[in-house]
């Protein structure tokens, strides 16, 4: 069980992910995440993963389909202070370059600064 | 009778050859085709559902009558989630011969370019052709058969160059490893890898950021290296223009180039925090939106300085590592050259042959090379 709590900014959508992130979450977490990515005027997605609980690589999944689907519309999804376990996991499945990754809000604010607002 | 529905997670008429750019309301994304469907180990791939579930005009094409997974290679299904198709490898999927197959090696038979857009990939690629000018290429492992001009290239491992890496017309031109590094010259470029740089000919006017050891085995002037072990340049380094050539040995580049990153961006949050100074610096914090931003600005500057200060003091621990850096140069260095090795520097002043640089106590010395290196190339 998951909750998605989205913020608006202006070209950005700021995602923060509650709760797992595991295979019987993919259908849901997969149809919201592409919504918002796909959403009109969007130009990226950053998606905050400090708060995620479990999550196996069926979860990692949905990230790497919708990043490779928002990348064909000219759009980005961006990892926000994915939790410790979270970059575990994205190294064991040797993707952890794969998602441009802001280590903290600061930094968000400092190259985002839309997100500030 | 019970039909079921073949539910994909990507698209199974993705067609690589018919690739349409990205952009909504007239505008067009050229750079941004989606050439390649990734897939990671474990990633849903398709899922059987009732065909009631599949929604008001189901693809007639998908429709089954025993819930049977087309499974191909390097996909498989999880026992406790019968109903779901996992990818059983990195890679990019698609439909081959029927069957829902994934393949972890992408071969791109043509330049990357205007065809094929960017391309960012979780398996190995292999480039049949060069990276043209303003394109982005990321993989696992990724070998270039042509040249890289004015593009970007991303290995999380190894990057292995066949016709080398020029800065094109725009000069711009990046090309970063996760492990070696390999390409017969770079020009006007910036480089990096965690691991060695092997660079077969010229190093030239390029900044490099070697995580461990470079070599250039004939020339390298102009420009900045970084490398946190040793340096050799076999035939010449500096030219005879007194061209001014940087290296810097010592200090782990990784940390040097997010000690960087964090500069520029306390020198934009400066100008932001001067210019709202000046309309609501007299005001209290809590006044307007622009005292709260001004106020939210220092705050975040000061967290920004903090960890810079962390990073040096980091980076300053290494200073015992430093005494085993060498500069090899059993060609000739020129003057113009710049060498430090952490907080000690040294100038060249004159040409000098067969010559070690190394760090003894606080000071750079310049040694004459031991007949042991000169057969040797790192």
């Amino acid at each position: 069980m998951f909750t998605l709590q989205a913020e608006s900014h202006k070209n950005v959508t700021v995602l923060r992910y509650l709760g797992d992130m595991l295979l019987p979450d993919v259908p849901q977490f997969s149809r919201q995440l592409e919504t918002h990515l796909l959403a009109p005027g969007i130009r990226q997605v950053v998606l905050d993963l400090s708060h995620v609980n479990k999550v196996d690589t069926s979860g990692l999944g949905v990230l790497v389909s919708a990043s490779t689907k928002s990348r064909g519309h000219g759009r980005r999804l961006v990892l926000l202070t994915p939790a410790p376990h979270v970059v575990e996991l994205l190294k064991k499945v040797e993707i952890e370059g794969f998602f441009p990754t802001f280590d903290s809000e600061e930094e968000l604010k400092g190259f985002i600064p839309d997100t500030a607002d | 009778m019970v039909q079921y529905y073949l539910r994909h997670y990507f698209n199974p008429d993705f067609d690589y050859l018919h690739l349409k750019p990205g952009g909504e309301n007239g505008s067009s994304d050229v750079y941004s085709l989606g050439y390649v469907q990734n897939a990671i180990n474990g990633q849903v791939l398709a899922e059987i559902i009732p065909l009631e579930d599949a929604g008001p005009e189901p693809d007639p094409r998908f429709i089954l009558d025993k819930p049977r997974f087309p499974t191909g290679p390097n996909t498989r299904i999880d026992p406790h989630y019968p109903n779901y198709l996992l990818a059983a490898a990195n890679g990019y999927v698609f439909y081959l011969d029927g069957k829902i197959t994934v393949k972890c090696l992408l071969n791109v038979r043509q330049d990357v370019s205007f065809q094929t857009g960017n391309i960012f990939f979780v398996g190995d690629m292999a480039i049949h052709g060069s990276v043209r000018a303003g394109f982005s290429v990321q993989a696992n492992n990724v070998r270039i058969m042509g040249m890289v001009e004015g593009g970007v290239v991303r290995a999380r491992r190894n990057l292995l160059i066949d016709g080398g890496v020029r800065g094109g017309a725009g000069q711009h031109s990046l090309v970063d490893a996760g492990g070696k590094l390999l390409s017969p010259f770079l020009e006007k470029v910036e480089a990096r890898a965690r691991d060695n740089i092997v660079i077969e000919k010229s190093c030239l006017y390029s900044t490099v950021y070697a995580g461990a050891s470079m070599v250039v085995r004939e020339q390298a002037y102009g420009g900045i290296i970084n490398a946190y072990g040793s340096m050799y340049v076999g035939r010449q380094l500096g030219n005879k223009a007194g061209i001014p050539t940087r290296v810097y040995l010592g200090y782990d580049p990784l940390s040097i180039r997010q000690l960087e990153k964090i500069d520029h961006i306390i020198a934009q949050q400066s100008q932001t925090i001067t210019h709202l100074n000046a309309v609501a610096g007299h005001l209290p914090p809590e006044t307007n939106d622009v005292s709260r931003k001004l106020q939210a600005l220092r705050e975040q500057r000061k967290q920004l300085i903090r960890r810079r200060d962390e990073l040096w003091a980091r980076l300053s621990m290494d200073e015992s590592y430093m005494h085993n850096c060498r500069l090899l140069v059993p060609g000739r260095i020129y003057p113009g050259v710049e060498l430090s090795i952490g907080r000690a520097f040294l100038t060249i002043d004159r040409m000098y042959e067969k010559i070690t640089c190394r760090l003894v106590e606080h000071d750079i010395v310049i040694e004459h090379m031991q007949h042991s290196h000169l057969g040797t190339s790192q």
